[in-house]
């Protein structure tokens, strides 16, 4: 669906050196704190920007050769830009019916309706959710192949995250051929919703796993500084100063519960394994 | 492109307002001298300005970011701009004149003047089009603004030093103007409707490779 190869671009005072993949049938999650260059990857995948290396090919095209009518494939969000705040839904409805072959009207205007939207108030004053809730309706009504989404949940409470997450839950399911590529820095949403994620830090990826295996394989050994100097460290991917002692993230979590009785070893979230890996002192080059 | 042009038509709309007060201040300046020249170019020049302004509205809140991964290419986005900035100046002529030869009946004018002038200030219209589309693309509404009065400067600095030029070789620049109004008026408006049909081929040209560049 998405494959991007080395895709590099430089600003002054940041360089992006990025390669992902998102494919059929699957969430792919990216996260990352502000400004580690999701937006940028997304926009260079979506065309927005050049790119200064690297290759993007999106539904087996490159991105380079990727026409308008391609483009129909795609349900895109973006974080900080969408339709003009001075037009309406009402406004909207005819513009997408012209753009998009396929857009479905009856399920947009439904969608519209659950989630209680008003159709001729201008878009500028509609709430944060409303806005957010409005551009995932606009990405999902034409029956696109991949949905790009750059951070749809961004300042939306619980509640809102929730349904929003569910709409592109049943996006998923009424296809199999479908894909998502989603960014956020609420990992929790990610969490339950992605299938792979790929982790971004300062321009580059320093991990990228299954949810399962990240959740399920991933600990956090909580060692004293005896228990440290014992410990075997052949699966620690890296190591932070605690008061107590260290904290070392493994991605062998059976290993240490079978090797190393008596230690703490905690179950991670994904908070953790950003934490760590950003903050900790990494003790293994194939992670970085 | 149909999509685009829906788009503008819907963000126009909110500029009912200002439509009514152009053809408001354009009756009133008629009405008060007594000459339909005013209003005639009055509107015809003021209103396809505000389909310019759909440029900005599209800039608001880097919307064009969003803009661009819809199924339209920069190519497509630049020509909707073209035509429907071209569209409103047709329409805005039209009712000029519409407005003008009726202010002239009642008056009892002679309407022969408006109906000459009107083609003769729809290629001004067009020239200036072609001129600030390429800026507003390239600056956006609040550069745009500047950049503007910057490339007007810079128009009538070059024209007055290709005078001087001009004058140095020997050529009289104004003696050339004065035989073209002198030309009768069927070849004038040829000559106008070619300048300015080339000047707004080449604005597109301009716009289209600029826009390619940008980055959103």
């Amino acid at each position: 669906m998405l494959q991007v190869k080395g895709l590099r671009k430089e600003y002054k005072t940041f360089s992006l050196d990025c390669s992902l993949e998102a494919k059929k049938g699957q969430i792919t999650g990216l996260i990352g704190e502000n400004g580690a260059g999701k937006s940028t990857t997304f926009k260079a995948i979506l065309g927005l920007i050049s790119m200064d290396g690297g290759t993007v090919k999106l539904l087996g095209k490159d991105i380079r050769d990727f026409t308008p009518r391609d483009k129909e494939k795609l349900g895109v969000v973006l974080s900080d830009s969408g339709f003009s705040g001075y037009l309406t839904i009402a406004d909207i409805i005819p513009v997408l019916k012209n753009l998009y072959e396929n857009f479905d009207g009856d399920f947009f205007s439904a969608q519209v309706s659950r989630f209680q939207l008003p159709t001729d108030k201008k878009i500028k004053e509609f709430s944060t959710g409303m806005k957010a809730k409005l551009k995932v309706l606009i990405a999902i009504s034409h029956g696109a192949e991949l949905l790009i989404l750059d951070e749809p949940t961004a300042g939306l409470d619980v509640l809102a995250r929730d349904e929003l997450l569910s709409m592109l839950r049943d996006y998923m399911e009424q296809d199999e051929e479908r894909a998502i590529l989603i960014s956020s820095h609420i990992s929790s949403d990610l969490e339950t919703l992605c299938d792979d994620i790929y982790m971004i830090h300062k321009g580059k990826v320093i991990l990228h796993e299954d949810t399962d295996v990240l959740l399920g394989a991933y600990a956090l050994l909580k060692v004293d500084t005896k228990q440290y100097a014992e410990l075997d460290k052949e699966y620690i991917l890296c190591t932070k100063d605690e008061a107590y002692g260290y904290s070392c993230l493994t991605n062998q979590k059976q290993y240490y519960l079978e090797n190393a009785p008596g230690i703490t070893i905690q179950n991670v979230t994904i908070d953790d394994v950003i934490l760590m890996m950003i903050k900790g002192e990494k003790s293994c080059a194939a992670c970085w | 492109m149909r999509g685009l042009l829906v788009k503008d038509f819907r963000l126009m709309k909110m500029q009912r307002r200002l439509f009514i007060i152009v053809i408001a201040i354009g009756l009133i300046m008629a009405i008060s001298m007594n000459d339909s020249a005013f209003l005639l170019g009055y509107i015809t020049v003021v209103i396809p300005f505000s389909a310019i302004s759909t440029i900005s509205y599209d800039e608001l809140g880097n919307g064009n970011a969003f803009l661009f991964t819809l199924p339209i290419s920069r190519k497509e986005y630049v020509y909707e701009k073209y035509g429907f900035s071209l569209l409103w100046g047709v329409l805005a002529l039209a009712a000029a004149v519409v407005l003008a030869v009726v202010f002239d009946l009642l008056k009892g004018n002679p309407i022969l003047e408006t109906l000459t002038a009107s083609p003769l200030i729809f290629g001004i219209v067009v020239a200036i089009l072609a001129v600030m589309i390429p800026i507003q693309l390239k600056f956006g509404a609040d550069k745009g603004r500047i950049a503007l009065i910057a490339v007007l400067g810079a128009f009538v600095a070059l024209g007055f030093s290709a005078i001087q030029i001009f004058g140095l070789f020997g050529v009289e620049a104004f003696a050339w103007l004065d035989r073209l109004l002198a030309l009768n008026f069927g070849t004038l408006v040829a000559v106008t409707a070619i300048v300015v049909t080339a000047l707004f081929l080449l604005s597109m040209r301009i716009s289209v490779a600029m826009m390619n560049k940008k980055e959103f």
